[in-house]
């Protein structure tokens, strides 16, 4: 799995255009991360990968780059062969 | 549907609790009055909705005497089925059928919020309430302008800007959501998408 798929689903589901979705994106950051999008995203990160987000990484997942973080704990490791310009490290 | 029969919805609209899969929204009563004005009494719901400060019992009982005089406005706690008490939701100045009324009086706690859809499910049974049965045309919304967050969720459910105005003197933002344009499937592909999880957990 690439980092620009992972950016590309949060793009799609937070209505952004995929070039504004760094790793540093946070839902504290953009008015289009609200409680509903959130849940929106959780829903299709498990669907997507077929895994189960628990509560606690649900709360925790406040960034792109930590969504990736938390995806690699559930065995969805992210490739950062290319880089966004502006993003953080990967964690 | 005559007036009449509108009232008697009401009335037994206010003695049913509607029931979600992940919460129950249970018609608010005197004795909720501890909860309210904990859940009131919070800056952000003080900021949101305009209270010139602090909600007070005795404030609480005078709005709660002549709320039950109107016929046109239900109000709710938001409960979890586990019987915690998470917010309060109201539909408010419901009009005739192919008339409008208003959502409000919504106050959640964010950081539950963001443990699950209970604000997404309370949406969904209260718009479906709204235009199932009382057969709304519309339904509107205030909501402060610097309120970046539940604008954008209200867009998402379909609401659409409609003007300004002001409310004892702060700003507001009225949304409105014709029925055609009520993004249901949304909101219920966010809500199956939990129940599943909870009857999974559940075993």
């Amino acid at each position: 799995l690439s980092a620009q798929q992972v950016r590309e689903i949060f793009a799609e589901v937070l209505g952004l255009p995929v070039q504004e979705v760094t790793d540093a994106l946070a839902y504290e950051s953009v008015m289009e991360w609200d409680s509903l999008a959130h849940m929106a995203l959780i829903a299709v990160l498990n669907e997507t990968f077929a895994i189960t987000i628990a509560l606690d990484d649900v709360t925790e997942m406040r960034s792109v780059g930590k969504a990736m973080e938390i995806l690699a704990r559930y065995g969805v490791p992210v490739d950062y062969g290319e880089r966004v310009s502006g993003s953080q490290e990967p964690p | 549907m005559s007036p009449e029969e509108q009232l008697q919805m009401v009335v037994g609209l206010r003695e049913q609790t509607l029931r979600g899969s992940l919460v129950h929204l249970v018609p608010m009563r005197l004795e909720h009055a501890g909860a309210v004005l904990r859940l009131r009494n919070s800056d952000r719901a003080i900021f949101n909705l305009a209270q010139s400060g602090p909600l007070t019992s005795e404030m609480h009982q005078t709005w709660y005497r002549s709320y039950l005089e109107r016929n046109d406005d239900i109000a709710w706690m938001i409960k979890l089925p586990t019987g915690s008490i998470i917010g309060t939701v109201s539909l408010y100045s419901i009009g005739p059928a192919g008339g409008s009324g208003e959502k409000g009086r919504l106050v959640i706690d964010e950081d539950v919020a963001m443990t699950a859809p209970y604000a997404v499910e309370t949406d969904l049974l209260v718009l479906d309430l709204a235009f199932n049965k009382f057969d709304l045309a519309r339904v509107f919304a205030s909501i402060r302008p610097e309120n970046g967050k539940v604008i954008s969720m209200h867009r998402r459910i379909g609401f659409r800007f409609t003007r300004g105005f002001v409310l004892r003197t702060i700003p507001y933002h009225l949304y409105t959501l014709e029925r055609a344009d009520f993004n249901r499937a949304l909101l219920e592909r966010i809500v199956q998408h939990w129940r599943k999880r909870l009857e999974c957990a559940a075993g």
